[in-house]
């Protein structure tokens, strides 16, 4: 067995073929910013592996992250964002492969544009990470790690009716082994080559939207006729790329390109009467490169260049009239270079230190001035310190870091943490941290120019904006008695300070509408409790159950943040035949009713109103047909509940679903080059 | 071609720029309709009968316009002649108090209908009932002294203005008692700023 430090190194420039597979071995890089085993991770990280986004029967991540404990996915008509630990998706940093996501609608990534066939795993860091990766980092990090190139040829289609009938055809995934030749002498010969591979997805989907009936589905993009619609119809195509170059054993180059291109579209009814077709084209592009070296057992080196390009048009048309139309563009880019470096001084410290350089450009027509740009530069430095050595029955790992943000607009933010974990005995884990986040203020809510004439108001931008500031502290303890049993809890608590709030700037009494504005005014605090165990009862069966509790407050108004579900549950199962052909999975979840402060009866206000508990079952079978091709069944919220009022939850959706590998399929594993 | 450059230039045309939305999609223009016109308006003897009830639409959909109304030349007016209400948006202000210099004052009803409003109703001269605007308090809302600075509901997640189930007497610059009723904010395509209201002089 190899010592937890050793491991950062260990596998870091392991050839592509030689990839570990057994799932004890996982190989996870959020918690650290070096890889290094899942078990041996000194911050708790939660890894959804490639068995486990195919079994969950979902076409994208946000389906997926639906429901884990401790996190709430939120459904908009630009997406579906994601909360954790009861903090907005502001406060949660998105991450593909290590580099933060761009493009932010309305604070939030939209997980939905990430297929779920270009995902090889998710994994969840949960509290305050900013000491290793700067601004967002509060609620959690979730990383997105892309799918290497594996053998041969793999094609899925689907289709699915009911509320949100549609059809997608969502990878084709191949390898091009061999060598190339990186320059030629004057005769032809290659003067050196390099071993690689590589994966290119292509997908193509099409959802329709779903109305606020619920009950049938709109024309998609037809713009005429139908009903409003909660989540906009959309069209979907993805193209991605990754290239893995070997130069030698201890020296790996990787590359990648991601292009995705939206088109959705819906009908929206105010509650003036107006009915409004609205239509949307974003396009995504990441493109990244990088080499990852090894220095023999003392230490390694990656770098990475990434550029990123978000590029959105909202069209807005009103039904018989012009004054509610609007057409808003949206270009917003950014590029980072990222260099880190792990070096293991002694046997009992792996120090990893890295310097960021990343500047982001956002042009758009809702801003006072039409381009605005930011820079950042960021050192940070880790300490691993294996306080008491893995070979005896106990172990116990100390980590302490800090960062330093340095940004063109808001200044400095100093971000440390400390985190402890503790092996009492073979089959206990204890963990602790504590760490300090920030939220760097968005350029919306610094130079934003957004007119609501229908009530007279208009907010404006405040260039002066600080960062938000949050200290975080977690406890959490996984136990394994047997093999056959997994137990996870884990409490937290965030304190968030120096949140934006809006503010009275013109009281309006001049003739001209209210004006508001940003400052640094609010207070909030989250705690809560999630716990999961999981239990393979037999070969063929396993059971799995998980229970969250939370805790919200904001300060000033003295009440709970809103929409926040204060409990949620599930319990789940999968059957499988003897020889692994048939494959059944079921879950049952459930969250209690969510509190909203609305004004209903006009007398300025607002009164709590509950968004009604929610229960939703799902369940899908797959079958190993032959060699070559597998089938699957599923329906998710198969009761068809849920509230479409307050928090959109999806209506009964079936699908049929057809997997074809032209040749054999690399088992899903991952790599330690990210 | 090397399949690395394959992929590359594959990439490179598929990754065009997005088509601009503009050029691929029409919008409906057309007018809602039902919204009078109110031009033309401007003699004091009109020749209507003033105690039968009138619905009004005014375009009060400009951030900065204000249009002055006059009961009983039944129209709007500029400022040169002796206009009773103003309405900008939202906001409306009597012609008299903290808003202007033609005495107009007016009597708040709550909770009635406009058909249940008679001359009877009405306070007489000098009686404390009668109120007109007053500078805005401090409360940083725009309107908020005016008579009927607070005619609507606001809802705050819709941002929707409903009126209030009340009937307003607006004595005007010439005296003439009238009873208004506001009846809504938006026209028949959901638009703000069209200032819906009906009215009827009250006699005896």
């Amino acid at each position: 067995m190899f010592s937890p430090l050793a491991s950062l190194l260990l596998f870091s420039a392991a050839p592509a073929d030689a990839r570990v597979e057994d799932e004890e071995e996982e190989i996870v890089v959020t918690a650290t910013r070096s890889p290094g085993r899942l078990e041996d991770s000194p911050v708790a990280t939660e890894v959804l592996t490639r068995d486990e986004l195919v079994a969950s029967g979902a076409d994208t991540l946000a389906e997926v992250l639906e429901h884990q404990p401790g996190l709430q996915l939120t459904r908009s008509f630009r997406g579906a964002t994601v909360r954790m630990n009861g903090l907005d998706t502001d406060y949660v940093l998105i991450l593909v492969d290590g580099q933060p996501v761009q493009g932010r609608v309305g604070g939030g990534i939209d997980l939905s544009r990430f297929p779920i066939d270009r995902i090889e795993s998710v994994e969840i860091v949960r509290g305050a990470a900013s000491a290793l990766y700067g601004a967002d980092a509060i609620g959690g990090v979730i990383n997105i790690r892309t799918r290497r190139a594996e053998s041969g040829v793999l094609a899925t289609a689907r289709v699915s009716g009911g509320a949100m009938a549609g059809a997608d055809t969502q990878a084709v995934l191949t390898r091009f082994p061999g060598a190339i030749p990186l320059s030629y002498r004057s005769g032809g010969e290659p003067l050196a080559t390099v071993d690689s591979s590589a994966a290119v997805s292509v997908g193509l989907g099409r959802v329709g939207s779903w109305s606020l009936a619920s009950i049938q589905s709109t024309p998609a993009l037809s713009g005429a006729g139908g009903e409003a619609t909660v989540m906009d119809g959309q069209a979907t195509g993805t193209f991605s790329e990754r290239v893995d170059f070997k130069v030698n054993d201890d020296h790996r180059w990787t590359s990648q390109v991601a292009y995705t291109r939206r088109r959705q579209a819906g009908i929206q009814t105010s509650g003036s009467g107006a009915v409004i077709d609205s239509a949307s084209s974003t396009e995504f592009v990441e493109a990244a490169i990088g080499p990852d070296i090894l220095f023999g057992t003392k230490g390694r080196l990656t770098t990475n260049l990434a550029w990123s390009g978000f590029s959105d048009q909202a069209f807005i048309d009103q039904r018989m009239g012009t004054a509610l139309d609007k057409y808003e563009s949206t270009y917003d880019r950014a590029t980072e270079l990222d260099v880190v470096g792990t070096v293991l001084p002694t046997e009992k410290h792996a120090l990893t230190s890295g310097v960021e350089l990343r500047h982001e450009v956002l042009e758009t027509d809702r801003l006072s001035i039409p381009q605005v740009d930011r820079q950042r530069a960021s050192v940070f430095l880790q300490d691993v310190w294996e306080v008491i050595p893995s070979s005896g029955s106990q172990q116990l790992l100390a980590v302490g870091g800090i960062r330093y943000d340095r940004d063109s607009l808001f200044g400095d933010a100093w971000s440390p943490r400390v985190a402890l974990r503790w092996d009492p005995t073979q089959d206990l884990v204890l963990r602790a941290s504590a760490g300090r986040g920030f939220r760097a203020p968005p350029f919306k809510d610094l130079y934003l120019s957004f007119v609501n004439l229908g009530v007279g108001y208009r907010v404006d931008g405040n260039p002066e904006l600080e960062p938000e500031r949050a200290w975080n502290e977690s406890m959490s303890l996984a136990w394994s008695p047997t093999d056959q049993v997994d137990f996870d809890i884990s409490a937290q608590r965030t304190d968030l300070t120096n949140m934006i709030g809006t503010t009275v700037v013109e009281d309006g009494s001049s003739g001209g509408p209210v004006r508001y504005s940003y400052i640094n005014v609010s207070q909030a605090w989250t705690q809560g409790i999630d716990s999961a165990i999981s239990w393979d009862v037999l070969e063929q069966l396993a059971l799995r159950a998980h229970g969250s509790l939370l805790q919200t407050r904001d300060v000033a108004l003295d009440r709970p943040l809103q929409g926040r579900a204060p409990a949620t549950a599930g319990v789940g199962t999968r059957v499988q035949s003897p020889s692994e052909r048939i494959r059944f999975d079921a879950d049952y979840f459930w969250q209690a009713p969510l509190p909203y402060f609305i004004d209903i009866n006009g007398d300025e206000q607002e009164e709590t109103v509950e968004a009604p508990a929610w229960h939703q079952i799902d369940a899908r079978v797959e079958v190993q047909a032959s060699a070559c091709c597998a089938i699957n069944l599923g329906a998710e919220n198969l009761l068809d509940t849920g509230d479409q009022t307050y928090s959109f939850t999806r209506p009964r959706r079936l699908y049929l679903g057809l997997v074809a590998s032209a040749a054999t399929r690399g088992k899903g594993g991952s790599d330690a080059t990210n | 071609m090397r399949p690395t450059e394959r992929v590359i230039w594959s990439l490179v045309l598929i990754v065009g720029c997005a088509p601009d939305l503009r050029d691929q999609l029409t919008r409906s223009n057309g007018s809602p309709g039902g919204l009078e016109d109110l031009a033309g308006a401007g003699t004091l003897d009109t020749g209507l009968d003033l105690t039968e009830p009138r619905e009004v639409v005014v375009d009060a959909t400009d951030e900065a316009a204000w249009h002055h109304y006059d009961f009983e030349r039944v129209g709007l007016v500029d400022t040169q002649l002796p206009w009773d209400i103003a309405i900008q948006r939202f906001c409306v202000h009597l012609n008299g108090g903290f808003n202007g210099s033609g005495g107009v004052q007016a009597v708040v009803l709550e909770d009635t209908f406009f058909d249940e409003v008679s001359f009877d109703d009405v306070p007489p001269d000098g009686d404390a009932a009668w109120i007109t605007d007053v500078a805005d308090p401090e409360d940083g809302y725009a309107c908020s002294g005016a008579v009927f600075g607070d005619w609507y509901d606001y809802d705050s997640s819709s941002h929707i203005l409903t009126p209030k189930p009340r009937i307003t007497i607006v004595r005007t610059v010439e005296g003439t008692p009238v009873k208004v009723e506001v009846l809504d904010y938006y026209d028949d395509a959901g638009t703000s700023g069209y200032f819906r209201f009906l009215w009827a002089e009250l006699a005896p």
